[in-house]
């Protein structure tokens, strides 16, 4: 049994996100804040002809918040419950496959939302739990959007 | 090419309030006149920035004006400041919000895409309207939980 994570790089921690939550990994993407939102869930982004919500890892993991005006390098399109988010990272590598045995319980790393632990460019990374983060942040009001397939777009940070 | 009558009708043209706080639209289609602001205290519109919850720096106040919008019938008159804009846009750059973002801007409806980029949020007047009624009718105190500043 094979996992499939994107790595992802948010300030300096590189991280592992579950590949098939992943539907684009954009470039910079332009956003708009939202007025008196909070850190998590800062503004929203034009996608597809829809507006979708920006959440930031970077505020959980107590690195560098967006703020207004700025961008990352790297855009994650994420279908979460039912919802349809964008997660800004500093940089996004190819998909890698991970066994189960590869995967371990965590014990090294300390970020927030960590679900388990992978070796990976001769380091350990955790691997976030993407789905409870934005669950928390959207508090169960997630729309209907579709649910069309998930495509997965090589990438390179 | 696209038909005269069905270029119009996606016409969705917004006047833009553009503020220290950020940048407003509002369906042109809602607004009856712009107006100078009055003198008398009594009778001083709403501010639109206090109905959205936006904690505003003071502004000066020859960058007052009041917007008059009609909605189903009725007059809300509405304290703006910032520069006034008339912004064309289709109803193809009006995204809706989702329903995460309306739960924290309920006066907001949809995110309008100039350039093709996110620029400015759009303010729903039947909201407003609604929102305005409430901060009308009697109330113990003013919600300043929902304020945020910019």
């Amino acid at each position: 049994m094979m996992r499939a994570l994107v790595p992802a790089k948010i300030g300096q921690a590189w991280v592992l996100l579950d590949a098939e939550i992943i539907r684009e990994i954009l470039g910079a993407e332009v956003w708009l804040p939202i007025p008196g939102a909070r850190a998590e869930m800062p503004g929203v982004i034009a996608w597809r002809g829809r507006a979708i919500p920006v959440v930031d890892l970077a505020a959980p993991f107590g690195v560098g918040r967006l703020n207004t005006g700025e961008t990352r390098s790297r855009t994650l399109i994420a279908t979460v419950a039912e919802s349809i988010v964008a997660v800004p990272v500093d940089a996004a590598r190819e998909v890698h496959a991970f066994t189960t045995t590869e995967l371990r319980p965590v014990s090294v790393t300390t970020l927030p939302y960590a679900l388990a632990e992978a070796e990976l460019f001769e380091r350990i990374l955790a691997v976030i739990d993407l789905p409870r983060f934005v669950s928390e942040i959207l508090g169960g009001g997630a729309p209907d959007l579709g649910r069309e397939g998930i495509v997965i777009h090589a990438a390179a940070g | 090419m696209q038909p005269r009558a069905e270029a119009a009708a996606s016409r969705a043209p917004l006047l833009t309030i553009s503020a220290a706080c950020g940048t407003w639209g509002i369906p042109s289609s809602a607004v009856a006149s712009v107006e100078q602001p009055g003198t008398d205290a009594a009778s001083a519109p709403l501010s639109l920035l206090t109905l959205l919850g936006v904690a505003a720096p003071v502004a000066p106040a020859e960058l007052a004006r009041v917007l008059v919008l009609r909605v189903g019938g009725e007059r809300l008159a509405l304290l703006v400041h910032g520069a006034l804009t008339l912004v064309e846009t289709t109803a193809a750059d009006l995204l809706p919000l989702p329903a995460a973002v309306q739960s924290l801007t309920p006066l907001l409806s949809h995110v309008a895409v100039v350039d093709g980029k996110p620029a400015l949020f759009v303010v729903s007047p039947e909201r407003l309207l609604q929102a305005a009624r409430g901060a009308h009718a009697p109330s113990p105190s003013h919600d300043s939980a929902r304020g945020s500043s910019c």
